[in-house]
């Protein structure tokens, strides 16, 4: 038994554990940046006293000061609020289109790689011409049938970036399927679905996680994307992606209206990857 | 200072410019403003530059670049602003119009009008060729206005305006007499139009499809090609010596040619401009302005247009506008000023009527019927029952919210999007859950055949306050063109209003048709049908080796026949 369990997907090393040095200090910036983020998105009245949606025409434009740190937009309102605020709106995206888009992935790799030949040749092709098409392209058709808005653009992003999921869901199931320890469990007389659950699952999903880690980041850059196309969320809601579609009209006059959305989009795509990494050395035992 | 003179030309019905850089310098500002006025009272002969002792160059190529692409380049179809812009270029008009609104000659040397005011005979010069080589004559007048009515043509724009147009009898080869079913006294003012520009018959004798690829006229420039979505190339028409009176020159155009540049993104147009890759950029947006006015290299020419100015046009065929209580409260919650003091940088004044200042007949009674007055909101919304109100302060009535819809197309400016967010931000203060909702063009065209939006974001150029008859009569009502969108936006029906825009097409009398107009804008505006928010305006951005660009003052859309550029 436990020589069958040394399969390499298996492998669990612990982590060595070492002082911080300064190749750490990246994943250190990145978690504090991300718990930022989770504190923006889950109770953003910490980080702000201003209201992301109250207008001020006559104070349009203004620079970054004491009063505005990160400025004011065209129509007066408070960039930093409104980048705050804007938090729970791109990671519930984010986490949103994941999930939806590894169920997917899961579902489609369990019946492919367990529900015979004919099964896993349809799934497949549903993958082939899954990936024929850009993600973005089915995003863009994807809100085209369901309209614009949050539950669309998590659909769009969700089914759009889950060809890439499936295909590694699918190759996992297929290469655990056959290993040793599954026949084993079969030999022993285990349910499929006991088997589905216990062996194939967690070491399909293992090298997912990291993946899924940085795909949040992805995500995050693909509904800033759409919503700077002008299809999430509706106005006045605050989103990074509008919030830099509507700043680059007016970057020669107030360049803080671009850059502040823009580095926040920037830092969450950076955070997600470098957390990412850290994550899979932790998890597959690499130093760095 | 300066702005508040500018306006007091802009009211003379005159040219606005704002010419030259503007310090804050009080007394500069007030050179400026004065020198304004003054060309703006003349007739703006020499506003260009500094550059202003040069004697016109003949030749070179001037690259103008525009927001958005015709979807044909024939302006019968379809008529849209892009279409009638490059218009100018290659069409004639039967007659032209002057700053003042009179009736030129152009293409037609003369015209008698009959008694009963349904036939308008048109003496044709007898010496204008079109560039495919077919002879102007009153075959010609004929085929072009037939084409112009024909369904198939799907022409909302000229073929709206000429509904009455009965035939053309040919009276002599130079001689067109043209029957209108009804009398039509703003007939001459929209033929002056270059949405009704004449084309060669032989060339519109071919499918419409092919005639929008290369339309033919007898302009100062022809059409050489269309690269889609890049540019159309223009080449002088070397026998042009038709011009309209209101140019500067007579002779073929000066410019060897034009190549006309689609660059959708303001940011980018401008900045092309400064970088010295294209000469006159239009639809300069609010933000780059001030940087225009700064920059020594360039200068402006702005002027408003005529017609029904840039307004939500609310649907009064459903709740909540069906109540005129609603309509007040809504647009005396909208705090269009503030938007015009903050995305628009106070370039863009306010208009209040519905009709746009340039207009023929614009009575400024109206400009504040319907301000910015929340308590007044206030009190009309309890009068309407509106007295409920939500968890989050949305007003309700019989438990229903107080939900206003609008759609925003994909196209519109980043400016007037956000015009519309703080319409929304400062409804609410009132108690209105104003929805933005985002979509393509076709999706929302769609919406607006059906009549599903509370708020309808448009505008309606043309040089007459007929303007009215199609935007609020009901003669209107019907799908239109080829997005099957209704001219008359509000869904508005009154049989009196009717009376009042179809009497006024009756009399050719000046003073008959103040009258009439003047009741026909009081009614518009007392029932609260539409928040106008500022007149459409054409905004030239030019590089200052551009000389002598002119906006035709039928539409104000520019003419590039007397420029010349000097490299």
């Amino acid at each position: 038994m436990t020589s069958l369990s040394l399969a390499p997907s298996m492998a669990r090393l612990p982590s060595r554990r070492r002082l911080p040095r300064p190749g750490q200090l990246g994943p250190v910036a990145a978690i504090l940046f991300l718990t930022l983020l989770a504190i923006a998105a889950l109770a953003p009245h910490l980080l702000t006293h201003a209201d992301p949606l109250a207008i001020a025409p006559r104070d349009a434009f203004q620079a970054p000061s004491a009063a505005h740190p990160f400025g004011t937009d065209q129509s007066g309102r408070d960039i930093l609020a409104r980048v705050v605020y804007g938090a729970r709106q791109s990671l519930a995206l984010g986490c949103g289109a994941i999930t939806l888009s590894l169920s997917i992935a899961t579902i489609l790799a369990l019946i492919g790689g367990l529900g015979g030949r004919i099964a896993e040749q349809a799934v497949r092709w549903l993958i082939d011409i899954l990936f024929a098409f850009p993600v973005l392209v089915l995003a863009l058709l994807c809100t085209a049938t369901l309209g614009s808005g949050i539950g669309p653009l998590i659909v769009a992003i969700g089914v759009g970036s889950a060809a890439g999921y499936t295909r590694m869901v699918f190759g996992q199931v297929l290469s655990v399927r056959g290993a040793g320890y599954v026949e084993a469990a079969r030999a022993l007389g285990h349910s499929p679905a006991r088997i589905v659950a216990r062996h194939i699952l967690p070491n399909a999903f293992r090298p997912l996680v990291v993946t899924a880690t940085m795909g949040i980041g992805q995500t995050v850059v693909w509904s800033a994307a759409l919503s700077f196309l002008g299809l999430g969320a509706p106005p006045p809601a605050a989103e990074w992606g509008t919030m830099l579609s509507m700043g680059r009209d007016f970057i020669a006059e107030a360049w803080w209206m671009s850059f502040f959305p823009g580095l926040a989009i920037v830092l969450t795509m950076l955070s997600t990857t470098v957390a990412g990494r850290a994550l899979q050395r932790a998890i597959e035992g690499r130093g760095p | 200072m300066e702005l508040t003179i500018l306006r007091g030309a802009q009211a003379l019905g005159s040219l606005s410019m704002r010419p030259l850089h503007s310090p804050a310098l009080p007394r500069r500002a007030l050179w400026l403003a004065a020198a304004a006025l003054l060309l703006a009272t003349t007739g703006c002969r020499r506003h260009q530059s500094r550059t202003t002792a040069h004697e016109p160059v003949q030749g070179g190529t001037l690259i103008y670049a525009t927001d958005r692409e015709p979807i044909c380049l024939d302006p019968h179809v379809q008529g849209d602003m892009p279409q009638v812009f490059l218009a100018e270029q290659y069409l004639d008009s039967l007659v032209a119009m002057d700053r003042s609104g009179h009736i030129l000659p152009w293409l037609a040397t003369d015209w008698a009008v009959s008694d009963d005011g349904r036939t308008y005979t048109f003496h044709l010069r007898h010496d204008v060729t079109f560039t495919d080589g077919t002879p102007l004559t009153a075959e010609a007048v004929r085929a072009n206005l037939d084409h112009m009515v024909d369904p198939h043509t799907q022409s909302s724009t000229a073929g709206g305006y000429i509904k009455q147009y009965a035939g053309t009898d040919i009276i002599d080869t130079y001689t067109a007499a043209v029957h209108l079913k009804t009398p039509y006294a703003a007939f001459l003012e929209v033929l002056a139009q270059g949405f009704l520009g004449i084309e060669s018959p032989r060339a519109l004798a071919r499918p419409r499809d092919e005639n929008c690829q290369n339309p033919v006229g007898s302009g100062p420039f022809r059409i050489v090609r269309w690269d889609h979505q890049s540019q159309i190339v223009l080449a002088r028409n070397p026998a042009y010596h038709w011009g309209p009176p209101t140019a500067l020159h007579t002779g073929p155009a000066r410019l060897d040619g034009i190549e006309w540049r689609i660059i959708p993104e303001a940011s980018v147009r401008f900045a092309a401009l400064q970088a010295g890759e294209v000469d006159v950029i239009d639809s300069l947006p609010p933000e780059a302005e001030t940087p225009a006015q700064r920059n020594p290299d360039l200068w402006l020419l702005m002027a408003d247009r005529p017609g029904n100015p840039t307004n939500g046009t609310l649907n009064i065929k459903r709740a909540p506008f069906d109540d005129i209580r609603v309509r007040e409260a809504f647009i005396r919650s909208a705090d269009i000023d503030g938007a015009l003091a903050s995305v628009f940088f106070h370039h863009y004044r306010r208009a209040g009527s519905p009709l746009s200042p340039t207009t023929p007949f614009y009575s400024p009674a109206f400009e504040h019927h319907a301000d910015y007055d929340p308590d007044r909101a206030r009190a009309l919304l309890d009068q309407a029952g509106w007295t409920g109100r939500t968890e989050e302060g949305i007003r309700t009535r019989d438990g229903r919210p107080l939900v206003v819809h609008i759609p925003l197309k994909a196209s519109l400016s980043a400016a007037e999007r956000t015009l519309w967010e703080q319409v929304q931000a400062t409804a609410r203060a009132t108690g209105f859950d104003v929805r933005l909702e985002n979509g393509d063009d076709t999706t929302i065209l769609e919406r607006e055949g059906q009549w599903d939006y509370d708020v309808r974001i448009g505008y309606w150029n043309t040089s007459t306050a007929d303007v009215l008859r199609i935007v609020f009569s009901s003669a209107f009502l019907g799908a239109a063109g080829v997005g099957g969108h209704h001219q008359n936006e509000a869904g508005f029906s009154d049989p009196a209003f009717d009376r009042v825009v179809n009497d006024a097409l009756l009399t050719t009398d000046p003073d008959k048709r103040r009258a009439l107009y003047l009741q026909a804008q009081t009614i518009a505006a007392q029932n609260f049908l539409q928040i106008t928010t500022y007149p459409q305006s054409t905004r030239l951005a030019l590089s200052r080796a551009v000389h002598d660009v002119r906006l035709e003052p039928s539409l104000n859309v520019t003419s590039l026949y007397d420029s010349w550029v000097t490299r």
